[in-house]
């Protein structure tokens, strides 16, 4: 019964993760970042996935449980909520970099932070990055 | 103490009286009292703080705020856990006939851990994004009053909770600016590999 809490409540934190940095992303224009094409298109589906993952979690079971009857205790929500979100920042991350390999192969020095994702993907700036400071070294 | 005590137990049971005469706010209110969507969403909100800025300094103050809010949510729980040790007192519903749309909790209902941990993060976020901080601050009010109206809190709890969220919170500020330039050290190195 906790095992199954916890990973319903690691999907729900995973995908409104993914849904909020497509938000972002798209505001704040780090094309970088982005899964879709086109930022509106992001911002909408990234707010579709928050509502979406909110509602399937307390639509499909119902969750005002104590931790004694199946919820989760606060130091296991809360190691849920960094694991999911972590892997929601990376797989963003990653999967950016793939579709939008395209972006910054103009070979300019990428801004530093995340910034550097208005103009390139994560990867790209992390590797230009890290031949900065090997050359430096 | 008495006078206080019973202003609490009067509040909760007007509050609580309420429960069945509209049944969307009584649905809202069972979504809204739960472990997880006010907890969840501010959360995500302290997430978006981290990449959400118009300009790179705007980010970095954001993102002190956010280590400020960790920090305090992390010393708050404890300082609430040590106090638990000490001081116990029974839930709403142990002492009054209420109707509940929770389940009954059997730790101590002062202070509330949830307004603890719900403030130090508005409060962390307020010290350095003001309007961020204002809706944080309404959400984790909202929090605590869903918990009130159904019996699992009185009004001194939560304010003692919140309280303490704050409290703690403030000193956590205080320290980030004795320890500088460590924060800003640590902020620059993650920006290196664009993380921050």
């Amino acid at each position: 019964m906790v095992a199954s809490f916890s990973v319903d409540y690691f999907i729900l934190v995973y995908v409104a993760a993914m849904g909020v940095l497509q938000m972002i992303a798209s505001r704040r224009d780090l094309r970088g970042m982005l899964l879709f094409p086109a930022p509106s298109i992001a911002f909408l589906v990234g707010l579709c996935a928050v509502i979406a993952a909110f509602a399937w979690f307390f639509a499909s079971e119902p969750r005002n449980l104590s931790d004694t009857e199946g919820g989760l205790d606060g130091n296991r929500a809360a190691s849920m909520f960094s694991a999911a979100s972590s892997l929601a920042v990376f797989s963003t991350l990653v999967i950016s970099s793939l579709i939008n390999r395209s972006l910054g192969r103009d070979g300019q020095a990428p801004s530093p932070g995340l910034d550097a994702l208005g103009q390139t993907t994560y990867l790209r700036a992390l590797s230009g990055s890290l031949k900065g400071l090997w050359k430096r070294s | 103490m008495e006078a206080l005590l019973s202003i609490d137990s009067a509040i909760v049971t007007w509050l609580n009286q309420w429960m069945g005469e509209w049944g969307v706010v009584d649905k809202a209110a069972e979504l809204v009292v739960s472990d997880y969507l006010v907890p969840t969403l501010m959360s995500l909100a302290l997430m978006s703080t981290w990449f959400l800025a118009r300009d790179p300094s705007d980010r970095a103050a954001n993102q002190k705020g956010v280590l400020v809010a960790l920090l305090g949510v992390g010393f708050s729980n404890l300082t609430v856990l040590i106090i638990n040790q000490f001081y116990f007192r029974d839930r709403p519903f142990v002492g009054h006939e209420l109707e509940m749309l929770f389940y009954q909790p059997t730790d101590s209902s002062f202070p509330a851990n949830p307004a603890a941990v719900a403030f130090a993060i508005a409060f962390g976020v307020f010290l350095y994004n003001r309007a961020l901080g204002v809706a944080l601050g309404g959400l984790a009010s909202l929090w605590v009053l869903s918990r009130m109206y159904s019996g699992v809190f009185y009004l001194s709890d939560g304010l003692g909770g919140a309280a303490i969220g704050v409290s703690i919170t403030y000193v956590f500020s205080l320290l980030m600016r004795l320890i500088e330039p460590l924060p800003t050290t640590v902020l620059s190195t993650m920006r290196r590999f664009h993380l921050a």
